[in-house]
């Protein structure tokens, strides 16, 4: 009960923060209702997908304050399991979503074990590097397509919801703003929850920490795992989403970083940080790519206006958004 | 039995050898001081029994269990906490949110936890700085919070690392009297490493003394200071001399 | 094939690798310089190597001159390059926390790759004259050594001679070194620490940028180029210790005889008789190799395989 209770108490949040949340999640569950183009949408739904890389990514990266560039290769393995499943033995979506969690989870812990013998830069660039070797391997991996990928074929009895299969994007898009919903609460009793006080102290300082009988490296691939769940079940989303996969799209070095950068814009460590970064950084990057890439000439143009906003905040306001809103708010009462 | 049986401990790091041959016991109920000059072994010590390092010799008994070469988590486990000398929290965990950590030791709860810690807090004259980050505090109150975050996951032994360093006079009366009821009323026994002799000798049954990584003497407050080793140690061999006769005391200065 | 052939391949894999190590070399070189001082790891350091690597290409299709002379104007445009990040971005950056420092230098890298992309065009280009280029020796019966990776390897050579002499022969490479081992000391004695912090940006800039310089005489350069060699650079850095200049240059060879591995493993299993994997099944995996050596070295040896600092 006390578990039940902590998951939906918010108590500790401003009543406007509440007021603004409440209407956030009262406008994307009508938006589909409201007039929208279809490249709307689109942008809705990947906003959507990065939050939950965000919330994910926020456990160890935002309240363990372990910078992780590797997710990808778990985004990777949640996708090509759900494929896999669903073109060779026809298993429906809702099976192979927690095989891939699982798998993905169990090769985490077999990472996460010598990964967090390392620490700042090390442990950072490692995990760059370990998921580069599973996107290598899956680029030379026939079973999985090789570097073209897979294609999910489409089934005769679409629209299909075990299958993951409609016409329409709105029944994605409430699929996905489900996984948010959960992964939303799930965040918010991680945060008040004994684990989640246990990396903030890690990350606070980890002699101290482990002097107050915390065993900081099982604690810190337990978070790790933890986000690599999150990302993993919306691997498999974008496999259905998308119906084609590639070793280039889903386990990239760029999706890894986009995930953590979004939490980091946002706000690391906060439970909004990761939903405010994707609500920026998302439409931002999909609207700016959509007018300069139809110009010719100015290929590029999109991401060096990208990549100065992101230099500008690392240089000036390392806690992202939240941390500028936070900081507002103390001087205000001051 | 003793509650630490410390057996011939010592720590060699490379070619320096911090400890040499440490043998002292603590029992259940006692307040012991350690002390010795800078560079005595104090610190490799405490980092030894805490865990930190593992001893190069020797063991460590903790409630008749070998010890030696445990994880500090595990030490902790056990029931052997300790405070921190610089206590710097830059992150944005608060006060009570601190405490609340060690608690976390002993419950999975956080409702338990966070009652444990507000009541410590309340005891420890922490209750109006619950809300505030630990590096913003003064020296006094980080030196509340290191020893509140500790006791919160209810030790049998407690190390208490210079908790009076950088404290004024009225500041070390107040820790005097808040480590006696952390001994009596919490009932934990405590070893204390401290520079401020006035906290050592008004609190201690006992005294150990180091110097150079070695154990010079032990016993009760009053004797310890007035052995002379413990006097050469401290203010060198020349006072010594001077303070038994043997050669007249230095006229230029 | 004969034993014969596969021999030939076999070291002319050797030599080819140990000339592209002297590279790698020169190319971790900067990296591990500004991580000794300053702490603070680079992400765009491919990206400053592919700018090197357009000066020697636009030396040789926009001035029409030998891509040699690209070399010099590498070693400027690298400096300012360098200088012009510590001021702009770094110097922020290392008064934050160790997140921002990654995020900061990876929107550089961001940044200089589509600024690349925008003025340059997304096509690989090539050097195809050049006093160089296309010229080769036959140094025994099937082994050919080009000469284009045998000068960039006697250059990088030379550089880090260079670089040694500044480091340990001159009062400012002194300075360095003093910042490195301790800046607040170093700060007491005088020696101004941000200046300092901005020179070894300049310098980390300008010897990656001369190795673009040497590199793009055989390698074609495109603006996605610098992961590829931000990876190489890291594990070569983490081989040969964080902030160690010799560690580099070792290390550098042998990061060039991992990605040369395959054609060796190819010799070696035929000659053993005992095929584990084709040389062309390795060959997709050279790069998985060094960064599994990074992970490996990392975990393994965190001081690097020689244990030197500095």
């Amino acid at each position: 009960m006390e578990v039940l209770k902590r998951t939906f108490d918010f108590s500790d949040f401003p009543r406007t923060d509440l007021c603004v949340a409440g209407a956030v999640a009262l406008f994307l569950l009508i938006f589909p209702l409201l007039p929208h183009s279809s490249f709307a949408m689109a942008t809705m739904i990947q906003f959507l997908m990065f939050s939950v890389y965000g919330m994910g990514w926020n456990t160890i990266g935002g309240y363990g304050g372990q910078v992780d560039l590797g997710k990808a290769q778990y985004v990777g393995i949640g996708a090509y399991t759900t494929a896999v499943m669903m073109i060779r033995w026809q298993v429906p979506f809702w099976v192979s979503l927690p095989i891939g969690m699982a798998l993905a989870v169990g090769w985490s812990f077999i990472l996460g074990y010598p990964l967090f013998r390392l620490r700042g830069h090390y442990f950072a660039i490692a995990t760059i590097a370990v998921s580069l070797v599973l996107k290598d391997i899956f680029e030379a991996w026939s079973f999985v397509g090789g570097a073209r990928g897979l294609k999910i074929p489409l089934r005769t009895d679409m629209p299909s919801f075990l299958y993951l299969q409609f016409r329409e994007d709105y029944y994605y898009y409430y699929v996905i703003l489900g996984l948010f919903f959960v992964g939303l609460f799930y965040i918010n009793w991680f945060r008040q929850s004994r684990i989640g006080y246990q990396l903030r102290c890690i990350k606070d300082n980890e002699e101290v920490a482990k002097s107050l009988g915390i065993d900081a490296h099982w604690a810190k691939i337990k978070a790790y795992a933890v986000a690599t769940a999150f990302v993993a079940a919306v691997g498999s989303f974008h496999a259905c989403y998308n119906f084609n996969i590639e070793p280039e799209d889903t386990m990239s070095l760029d999706l890894s970083v986009l995930i953590a950068l979004m939490a980091m814009l946002g706000g690391a460590g906060s439970l909004w940080g990761p939903i405010i970064g994707a609500a920026v950084l998302v439409p931002m990057k999909n609207y700016l790519g959509a007018w300069f890439g139809a110009k010719a000439g100015l290929v590029g143009l999109d991401l060096i206006i990208y990549s100065t906003i992101i230099m500008v905040i690392a240089a000036f306001e390392p806690r992202g958004i939240w941390g500028l809103i936070t900081r507002l708010r103390e001087s205000r009462r001051n | 039995m003793a509650l630490l049986d410390v057996q011939h401990l010592g720590m060699r790091f490379g070619g320096l050898q911090a400890n040499v041959n440490i043998s002292f016991q603590v029992e259940r109920g006692e307040m012991v001081g350690l002390i010795g000059p800078n560079g005595a072994g104090k610190s490799t010590l405490f980092n030894c029994l805490a865990g930190v390092h593992n001893p190069t010799e020797g063991r460590i008994l903790f409630k008749d269990r070998d010890v030696t070469g445990s994880r500090p988590y595990a030490m902790a486990r056990m029931g052997l906490a300790r405070t921190f000398q610089v206590y710097v929290a830059t992150g944005d965990l608060n006060v009570i949110e601190n405490i609340m950590v060690g608690g976390f030791m002993r419950s999975r709860s956080p409702r338990v936890s966070r009652e444990k810690a507000e009541s410590l807090a309340d005891k420890m004259n922490l209750a109006g700085l619950a809300q505030e980050r630990v590096a913003n505090l003064p020296v006094a109150a980080q030196k509340r919070v290191t020893m509140a975050t500790a006791l919160a996951t209810a030790p049998d032994l407690l190390l208490l690392d210079e908790v009076a360093a950088g404290l004024n006079p009225s500041e070390i009366e107040q820790m005097i009297d808040l480590i006696r009821w952390v001994h009596h009323d919490l009932k934990v026994t405590i070893l204390l490493i401290e520079h401020v002799m006035e906290l050592v000798m008004k609190l201690s049954h006992r005294v150990l003394v180091l110097d150079s990584g070695r154990l010079i003497a032990e016993g009760e407050p009053a004797a310890v200071s007035r052995s002379p080793e413990v006097i050469k140690a401290y203010l060198g061999e020349r006072y010594a001399a001077e303070q038994r006769g043997d050669i007249g005391p230095r006229t230029s200065v | 094939m004969t034993v014969e052939t596969l021999l030939a391949q076999a070291l002319k894999a050797l030599v080819s690798g140990l000339t592209m190590g002297m590279v790698f070399g020169l190319v971790a070189l900067g990296l591990t310089i500004i991580f000794g001082v300053m702490d603070i790891v680079n992400f765009a350091h491919g990206e400053f190597l592919m700018i090197g690597m357009y000066c020697g290409l636009l030396t040789y299709s926009g001035l029409g001159a030998d891509p040699l002379f690209g070399l010099p104007i590498a070693a400027v445009v690298g400096f300012a390059l360098g200088v012009g990040c510590y001021y702009g971005l770094v110097q922020f950056l290392l008064r934050g926390p160790m997140i921002a420092q990654l995020f900061g230098t990876f929107g550089l890298m961001l940044f200089l790759r589509n600024l690349a992309l925008l003025i340059m065009g997304a096509d690989p280009r090539g050097v195809h004259h050049g006093a160089l280029v296309g010229k080769s020796f036959v140094m025994g019966p099937g082994i050919v050594v080009e000469l284009t990776k045998l000068t960039a390897g006697i250059f990088s050579l030379l550089a880090f001679a260079a670089v040694w002499w500044l480091m340990n022969r001159t009062r400012i490479g002194l300075a360095l070194t003093a910042t490195a081992l301790d800046g607040q000391a170093a700060r007491y004695m005088g020696i101004p620490t941000e200046k300092m912090n901005a020179f070894a940006w300049g310098l980390g800039g300008t010897t990656v940028a001369v190795a673009g310089a040497l590199l793009v005489n055989f390698w074609p350069v495109d603006p996605n180029v610098g992961l590829l060699f931000t990876m190489i650079a890291f594990t070569t850095v983490a081989l040969g210790g964080f902030g160690s200049i010799p560690g580099a240059a070792f290390a550098g060879l042998i990061v060039g005889l991992l990605i040369n591995l395959p054609p060796i493993w190819d010799a070696i299993s035929a000659f053993s008789q005992w095929p584990i994997l084709t040389a062309g099944e390795m060959h997709q995996f050279k790069y998985s190799f060094v960064y599994l050596a990074f992970f490996l070295i990392m975990v393994l040896r965190p001081r690097g395989l020689f244990g030197w600092k500095y």
